[in-house]
């Protein structure tokens, strides 16, 4: 394993290219002229850095508030997830298990695209539930004497 | 030189003749959300609307060629009964979403197994 080097901030200007080939790479390490210690890194893994971290404390939060009896649960007990005030019990902890399992790949194979999807999808479900037909039926049994054939819209039909 | 119907240069037919047009799935919506159905040319465009209903009745488990489509999570997206698939969630504009689930051999009242599409739910108030 080689030493870690640790640039100057006069580097970024001398050795511009060495630094960002060690910022590509993965981190380049730099000592700033009052000793503040400064990091150059891609900028995709500084974004899956900040998901990660912001996503372990929505789910306490969202831990949290499913712990509180739900009665007594009121929208801002989801801090920024709001739409989580649509689960029932069961989903909030399918929610909450799906998002950690996806958070940890996120983190490690650094690469948000799976957790974003997730998060769209469990979003997407959230909004259909607000509305209490669509909720009824996504949530109620089954029914084929329910649905009704149609055709393919035409102009005026 | 012999008559012969060989003509070298000229592509040959596309063997079974041409493809079938016809829709695979029957698709049916839930009754709560008929009307809507009925007024998705006027609120989404004809245009989106057709690609929809062919999206569904031919290739409801594959992404759509248009638009985004996602699976709807938790007890919401669980199949209705076995055979069924999860639940689809279709956004036919930037207003509107459809969520369906498809079964490829449904026993009906019909009996015979045959591939239907159930839309569930419809929802043109989004953002």
């Amino acid at each position: 394993m080689s030493a870690e080097v640790i640039y100057t901030a006069s580097d970024l200007d001398r050795k511009r290219r060495e630094v960002t080939d060690a910022a590509r790479r993965g981190i380049a390490r730099i000592r700033d002229t009052d000793g503040m210690g400064l990091v150059l890194l891609p900028a995709r893994h500084y974004e899956v850095l900040d998901a990660v971290s912001r996503w372990h404390d929505r789910l306490d939060i969202a831990e949290r508030a499913r712990a509180k009896p739900s009665e007594e649960r009121v929208p801002r007990d989801f801090g920024d997830l709001t739409w989580l005030r649509h689960f029932d019990d069961d989903d909030l902890a399918t929610f909450i298990a799906e998002l950690r399992a996806a958070v940890s790949v996120a983190y490690h194979d650094d690469d948000l695209t799976e957790l974003d999807q997730l998060v769209r999808d469990w979003r997407a479900t959230a909004e259909e539930l607000a509305d209490p037909a669509r909720r009824e039926v996504l949530l109620g049994s089954f029914a084929a004497e329910d649905f009704v054939e149609v055709g393919r819209p035409e102009p005026g039909r | 030189l012999t008559a012969s119907g060989y003509q070298p240069f000229r592509p040959a037919r596309r063997p079974g003749g041409r493809p079938a047009a016809k829709p695979r799935y029957r698709v049916l919506v839930h009754r709560k959300f008929a009307d809507l159905w009925a007024s998705l040319p006027e609120r989404v465009g004809l245009a989106a609307a057709q690609q929809f209903y062919d999206h569904v009745a031919r290739t409801p488990g594959q992404p759509a060629a248009v638009n985004r489509t996602g699976v709807l999570r938790g007890k919401a997206g669980e199949p209705m009964a076995a055979g069924f698939s999860r639940t689809v969630h279709y956004e036919i504009s930037g207003a509107g979403r459809i969520d369906y689930q498809f079964h490829d051999a449904y026993r009906g009242a019909r009996g015979d197994p045959h591939p239907v599409v159930f839309i569930r739910a419809i929802n043109l108030s989004s953002h």
